[in-house]
């Protein structure tokens, strides 16, 4: 999933108002139509944002986890922080400090290539599997 | 015979720093800073409230304050006019100290608000006296304080009040209680948590319903709303169901805070409305402008859903609020 596309990074305009998202919601509709899309939005430039753009963000995380992909927030500027804080979305969002960050966390290893070691309980009872089968 | 002046100072006017009277720094621009900090609610009481209370405390009954509104309405409080023009201040302040020498007076206190100040009256006048200097101004460890004792009869005002006290011989009288320059929001912010902690002698304006959990008159809480220790609401505030207010929170008069909103480590001053279901920490808000003290940050926001001025008209349109809820006041308890 996570080699899938190409990470695209896309800048959010200085005011997130009501117009602002419209015309941003036109740039992003193909994107998310896309087959997992893995987005990163750069936040450095926001300077307000009205609760249509809050609305904007969570409805673009829905549609990219609708379609198996992913959206995660770079470089947020203090305003941003501060209104994605008060709004309670901050928590919802994987965010980090630089787009180019973000866009390597996209190709992190997913966590079930990792070989697993065995379990501290096996090393100290032995296969349980086998325990069962015995008894 | 004792009298004292309180001038409402504007913290923002440049021309008063080439008398070397306090000024201010950080975020000069806010409206909230421009409309002076001193004439602002904090627990119900403005610090120019405060200072007069605190003068007459020290036996100085006759207390006269200058200050022209520059802009209507009253900021809740008493004694808060929202905005002053400290030129006429300044002006009314000279009249008033001929009134005062005309009439004999031994010495006045002069105190330009800007800072708030505990210090022992009786005492500063007493070393007044001791010093024989015909000014005694306050100092704390940051430099001078706009409080001066004036000797009526041998004090030159011929170019103006204040100058005549810049120019004046003056001893330094330190200023042995709390001091508060009131030079940023910060300061403001700082004021209130220091109340609320008893870190000063001034109380808040209410009823302690609780160990520090101060309640004012008119003031609704809904009973799912909860109130954590310490923190103020202010007189005529209504908190919906649902709240938060803790972490020396003070929510100023006639603000609402509506459904199921946290309010932490804030102020939220005088009128303001404050959304559904939002988490305001570490802010100071003021109608729709918040100032978040932990990015540095101040916003004005355009959402009236979010944050608004919360006026008359808007009030009398929440009756919804009182139909539904089951609200306790100072009163009932």
């Amino acid at each position: 999933m996570l080699n899938s596309g190409p990470v695209v990074i896309m800048q959010l305009p200085e005011e997130l108002n009501v117009k602002e998202v419209d015309k941003f919601m036109q740039e992003m509709g193909p994107l998310l139509e896309s087959n997992r899309p893995r987005i990163v939005l750069e936040c450095s430039q926001v300077r307000s944002m009205e609760s249509a753009g809050v609305e904007m963000l969570l409805r673009c995380l829905e549609e990219v986890l609708k379609r198996d992909g992913d959206l995660k927030l770079a470089a947020l500027s203090p305003e941003a922080e501060v209104i994605l804080e008060l709004m309670r979305v901050a928590r919802v969002f994987e965010v980090f400090s630089t787009s180019d960050e973000a866009a390597r966390s996209f190709n992190a290893i997913p966590a079930d290539a990792i070989p697993q070691e065995a379990s501290w309980y096996s090393t100290l009872f032995g296969d349980l599997g086998a325990l069962k089968q015995a008894s | 015979m004792l009298g004292a002046i309180v001038i409402a100072g504007s913290n923002h006017d440049e021309s008063t720093t080439d008398y070397g009277v306090a000024s201010l720094s950080a975020a000069a621009s806010s409206d909230l800073l421009a409309e002076g900090i001193a004439s602002t609610a904090v627990l119900g009481c403005s610090t120019i409230a405060r200072m007069v209370e605190a003068i007459r405390r020290g036996g100085i009954d006759d207390v006269s304050v200058f200050g022209e509104r520059k802009h209507g309405g009253l900021h809740a409080g008493g004694l808060s006019p929202a905005g002053y023009d400290e030129e006429e201040g300044w002006r009314g302040a000279a009249r008033q100290f001929g009134v005062y020498r005309e009439r004999g007076f031994e010495a006045v206190l002069i105190s330009r608000t800007v800072a708030y100040v505990e210090c022992e009256f009786a005492t500063l006048l007493e070393r007044h006296r001791e010093y024989g200097e015909p000014v005694t101004r306050l100092f704390d460890q940051e430099g001078p304080l706009d409080l001066w004792v004036v000797d009526p009869n041998r004090l030159d005002e011929s170019d103006g009040l204040l100058v005549g006290l810049q120019d004046a011989e003056s001893a330094d009288c330190a200023a042995g209680g709390y001091v508060n320059r009131l030079q940023s929001v910060y300061d403001l912010r700082r004021l209130a948590t220091d109340i609320l902690t008893l870190r000063c002698r001034t109380r808040p304006a209410g009823v302690e319903v609780r160990p520090s959990l101060w309640i004012a008159d008119g003031a609704q809480v809904a009973r799912s709303a909860r109130l954590v220790a310490p923190a103020y609401i202010g007189r005529g505030v209504k908190v919906a169901d649902d709240c938060l207010i803790t972490r020396c929170s003070n929510v100023e008069a006639n603000s609402y805070v509506d459904f199921g909103t946290a309010v932490e480590d804030s102020s939220i001053l005088p009128e303001t409305y404050v959304g559904i279901g939002l988490d305001l920490s570490h802010s100071l808000v003021d109608g729709n402008e918040i100032f978040n003290l932990h990015h540095d940050v101040r916003l004005r926001i355009s959402d009236p859903v979010v944050l608004r001025r919360h006026t008359t008209r808007a009030r009398s349109a929440q009756s919804a609020f009182e139909r539904k809820n089951v609200v306790l006041s100072t009163t009932e308890r």
